[in-house]
């Protein structure tokens, strides 16, 4: 990713405010048309945004690895000792 | 979208353990400890404590999960109840780590073995391989740069996929400063990026 430029413009401010509910498509009709606009006017904006996209991009794709193969090993004897305690335990309360 | 998979997942395993599937309970109880695995390490940065979050999360969902009465509800509940376990652990010491550790490098044993055991994905090769872990530990150590209140945030809605109600059910803050912080931990979260 690069850095964009900084901000040059007090619309960008503004504008910045809104990026994520724009990327998460939570904006009104007219708020997101005013996005647009000056997105196609401003690169620095829409860097930003490109910017912003890509580390969501990032969380989505790397943040969620499978459990290592000896952490679910525990993980699985856990729930075995569990499931095979708990019949005896409900067993003897009765 | 991802999330809403997961949220509807989580609701029909519960609704199956309801009825008495063994096997439901079984997938959500593995649901469970990976939840808290992960919190561990991308929020608290502490491998040392996943598996005493792992276990509380085993058997408070083991507890819980027959007797919800909604069980779309359960989702924020088990994220709710792995965030307490993480603050608990979290109050037993002053400091947060220096250094936090990369998921593909957690998966060590109370010994010390099996570091860095992930199997080989078949379907990728070296390269692809070595360019993902990069990039995986990038993001583990840009999320443990910024401040815990945003990267709890950004934990919960793009990489485990909560809703914002639920990350607001979880963080017992409003759905308006979720999205708030949402923003704020992207744009934080990009400039580490960026940084490393």
């Amino acid at each position: 990713m690069t850095r964009p430029p900084a901000v040059h413009d007090h619309r960008c401010a503004e504008f910045l405010q809104s990026l994520s509910r724009y990327l998460d498509g939570e904006l009104a009709a007219a708020d997101r048309r005013a996005i647009e606009r000056h997105l196609r006017e401003c690169p620095c904006c829409e860097d930003v945004l490109d910017s912003l996209k890509q580390t969501v991009a990032i969380c989505h794709e790397e943040g969620r690895p499978e459990l290592p193969p000896a952490v679910r090993r525990r993980a699985r004897a856990r729930v075995s000792a569990l499931l095979r305690q708990a019949p005896r335990q409900r067993a003897r309360a009765r | 979208m991802q999330a809403d998979r997961d949220g509807a997942t989580y609701a029909a395993l519960v609704r199956a353990v309801q009825a008495g599937d063994e096997r439901a309970m079984e997938a959500l109880l593995m649901r469970a400890q990976e939840v808290a695995y992960r919190f561990s390490l991308l929020v608290c940065g502490r491998p040392d404590d996943a598996d005493d979050a792992m276990q509380e999360a085993l058997l408070k969902t083991y507890r819980y999960a027959a007797r919800i009465r909604e069980p779309e509800a359960f989702r924020a509940w088990l994220y709710r109840t792995v965030r307490n376990a993480c603050l608990i652990g979290r109050r037993k010491r002053v400091n947060e780590p220096e250094h936090f550790v990369a998921l593909d490098d957690a998966g060590g044993d109370r010994d010390g073995h099996e570091r860095r055991v992930d199997a080989i994905d078949p379907a990728h090769g070296p390269e692809e391989q070595a360019l993902t872990s990069s990039l995986r530990s990038r993001l583990t150590r840009s999320l443990a740069a910024i401040p815990r209140p945003y990267r709890v945030v950004v934990v919960l809605r793009e990489i485990e996929g909560l809703s914002t109600r639920e990350v607001a059910e979880v963080l017992g803050i409003s759905e308006a400063n979720v999205k708030t912080r949402l923003h704020r931990a992207r744009l934080l979260l990009r400039e580490e990026l960026e940084a490393l």
